[in-house]
């Protein structure tokens, strides 16, 4: 089980000389926490529907997960690190539509096409970050602002008429289906385990997790804190790249839709905060967002497998992130006394 | 944007008895049937005293938002061909937003305009456009309102309406339903973009044919499938996961066809999905085996025949309130025409970037 928050915030809990309680602890461990709700959840859903534990939708329900799951291995780094990211969706598009001009317009051979569309990806990033680090913008103002860029140039590329057909080993990814689930699936598994051992076990995860617990603090210790959220906004874009283009692949017809992605960072920044990542930044763990996404699409099904209203799945999902976001603020004032 | 088409103003032009219907063959005879049938259940006369007899001044205009939307984008088009046959000088005054509050500016601006002669407006059937058609009827200004139908008395006399009868369409489309499941029993899903009067009223017509035409087969409550791909996808899986007896499925919007061909590929379980707009996407989907068919939304003929209606008003020619369309059920057979048209109309749409 992975770490709810840094070295730091633990150290600071026992200088305080508190020795947690075990419901304290386990409130204070979100990872811990959030497996509550989620089984009590699921087996609510399995009560009124016993389709919700079959095999079929334990398995689809994994594959729909892992798009958000998959930005969210990003998201996760880049909100430990302080800042936010409302361009992923914008991205998922951009990209999806980029390496399908490429394809089709300019008869590029598939695999240029798919790398220059991540190198796109990544200069959205980089954007991201000169516009937040440099410039000093908000990072909800920055990324918004180059989500409505992304998207006109993905609607402009294609005219806002899916970009297809596209060469058929483009399907090939989309069409894997090991144990039943899916290629983005076993990526996004690899991303938790890769993400989680780089915040626990590395000196770039203390640089993330110092940068987002205290910048100031962080950058009077010799920190580079503008390189450190580079990064991060950068693998973001990055993630959100590789998912546009899995996207893209998965398709009845493959194709660069701009339409992909859309208002699809809301469901990441909710499965994120719902997973124990601090919106104040310095908190979080890979384990805790995977499990947010997925409480997050076990939710989504739910609904719809148990028959509600379709009317009731925004509100929700609006209650689960207040409750998520509740919790979060209430374990920042525990922990500032 | 504006964009304009002009030309010659002709007012002998008038002569055309039934809007459409000099073209017999493919879409268009969807208006043709719908002129001399149903058209005239509904007919208010309304005219605007007009210019008669003498050449039509000002610019007629297309107000629509969301504009870069290729379903959109075929209507902007279909307005200015409807144009070009009439003689008519017309812009568009369309704007990519896609808030209500973006349209209203921009309608209460086209209104305001001096060489505002008429307009058709992309309105939704929103009560908030009430005050500009007003503010239109002020300035003898007629309107047009396609694809969205209201209530007679909605809006002021100055304003009519060319769409598919969404009380009718349904209908056909359980039909549909009901042939293609002959002899089945199941439930059949309904899916929509997000709840609007449109998508409301087909789904509660598509529930009420089926359960007349087939009522051993069930009609599940509709669910909000949403406009993103995925998203939509995992909603429909959902559905199919839990009512294991599903055998088919209906959307009442453009994206539905990939929805349900997603949702069949994800499940590996075939059901007879139905979905709206013969964009070529959908076109495809229809053509390939993953869907049964679409319903042809008369997208061309509605936005064409809003300059052929404001033509007419503007030379002061009664015209009916309602001018009731069809909107077929196309399946594979019947994909042809409207490839064709596509394959016209998209030639005109924005361009791609050149390399």
């Amino acid at each position: 089980m992975g770490r709810m928050y840094a070295p730091a915030e633990r150290k600071q809990d026992t200088a305080a000389g508190r020795e947690p309680g075990f419901f304290r602890m386990l409130f204070m461990r979100q990872e811990i926490a959030i497996l509550i709700p989620f089984v009590l959840i699921t087996l609510f859903f399995y009560w009124r529907n016993a389709a919700m534990l079959s095999p079929l939708s334990i398995s689809t329900t994994l594959r729909t997960m892992s798009f958000p799951g998959l930005i969210g291995m990003g998201m996760v780094l880049l909100m430990i690190s302080g800042e936010i990211d409302l361009s992923t969706g914008a991205v998922i598009s951009l990209t999806a539509v980029f390496a399908a001009w490429l394809m089709k317009t300019m008869a590029l051979p598939v695999s240029l096409s798919v790398l220059l569309a991540l190198v796109l990806a990544l200069l959205v990033g980089l954007g991201n970050a000169w516009l937040t680090v440099k410039v000093g913008l908000n990072s909800i103002i920055a990324t918004m602002g180059m989500q409505f860029v992304a998207r006109g140039v993905s609607y402009s590329f294609t005219s806002g008429v899916p970009i297809y057909p596209l060469p058929e080993s483009v399907a090939i990814l989309g069409n894997l289906r090991p144990l039943g689930l899916s290629f983005t699936f076993f990526l996004m598994l690899a991303l938790v385990v890769v993400i989680q051992i780089v915040l626990n076990q590395t000196r770039w995860g203390a640089l993330i997790y110092a940068t987002g617990g205290n910048r100031m603090a962080a950058e009077m210790c010799g920190i580079n804190t503008g390189r450190v959220k580079t990064v991060c906004f950068m693998l973001t874009s990055f993630f959100a790249g590789i998912a546009g283009l899995l996207t893209m692949s998965q398709m009845p017809i493959p194709s660069g839709d701009p339409i992909f992605g859309r208002n699809i960072e809301l469901d990441i920044i909710v499965g994120v905060v719902v997973g124990g990542v601090s919106l104040f930044g310095g908190r979080g763990s890979a384990i805790g967002t995977l499990l947010g996404v997925l409480l997050m699409q076990v939710v989504r099904s739910g609904l719809v497998i148990a028959g509600f209203d379709a009317y009731w799945q925004i509100p929700a999902l609006g209650a689960l992130l207040m409750a998520a976001a509740s919790v979060d603020v209430i374990r920042n004032r525990s922990r500032e006394r | 944007m504006f964009e304009q088409t002009k030309g010659e103003n002709n007012v002998a032009k008038v002569d055309i008895s039934l809007i459409g219907c000099h073209h017999a063959r493919g879409h268009h005879r969807q208006l043709c049937r719908t002129g001399r049938g149903s058209t005239r259940r509904r007919v208010k006369r309304v005219s605007l005293g007009g210019e008669s007899g003498g050449q039509i001044t000002g610019t007629f205009y297309w107000i629509q938002n969301t504009a870069w939307h290729p379903v959109h984008q075929l209507t902007q088009l279909s307005f200015l061909e409807g144009c070009a046959d009439q003689g008519l000088t017309c812009e568009l005054a369309t704007t990519d937003e896609g808030s209500l509050e973006a349209f209203l500016a921009l309608a209460e601006q086209t209104v305001a305009r001096p060489e505002a002669r008429g307009i058709a407006m992309w309105a939704g059937g929103l009560p908030a456009v009430a005050p500009i058609i007003e503010k239109a009827k002020a300035r003898n200004i007629p309107v047009a309102l396609p694809h969205f139908p209201v209530p007679e008395g909605t809006f002021a006399d100055n304003a009519v309406q060319i769409a598919a009868d969404t009380s009718k369409y349904p209908d056909d489309i359980a039909k549909a339903m009901c042939d293609r499941l002959k002899g089945q029993t199941g439930s059949v899903a309904v899916t929509q973009n997000g709840p609007n009067a449109t998508e409301n009223a087909v789904a509660e017509g598509f529930t009420a044919g089926m359960a007349q035409y087939c009522p051993d087969i069930k009609v599940l409550d509709p669910q909000m499938e949403g406009a993103e791909p995925t998203k939509a996808i995992a909603v429909a899986v959902s559905i199919m996961q839990a009512n294991p007896d599903i055998i088919g499925a209906l959307s009442t919007t453009g994206g539905g066809p990939t929805t349900w061909a997603g949702a069949q590929k994800e499940t590996g379980k075939e059901i007879v999905a139905i979905g709206m707009d013969y964009t070529r996407v959908n076109l495809d989907l229809v053509k390939s085996g993953q869907v049964y068919a679409i319903v042809a939304q008369p997208l061309y003929d509605e936005s064409k025949g809003s300059a052929e209606l404001l033509f007419k008003m503007a030379n002061g020619i009664d015209v009916p309130y309602w001018t009731v369309l069809d909107a077929p059920v196309v399946t594979e057979k019947d994909t042809g025409e409207y490839y064709a048209l596509l394959d016209r109309m998209e030639s005109k749409m924005r361009p791609t970037p050149a390399p």
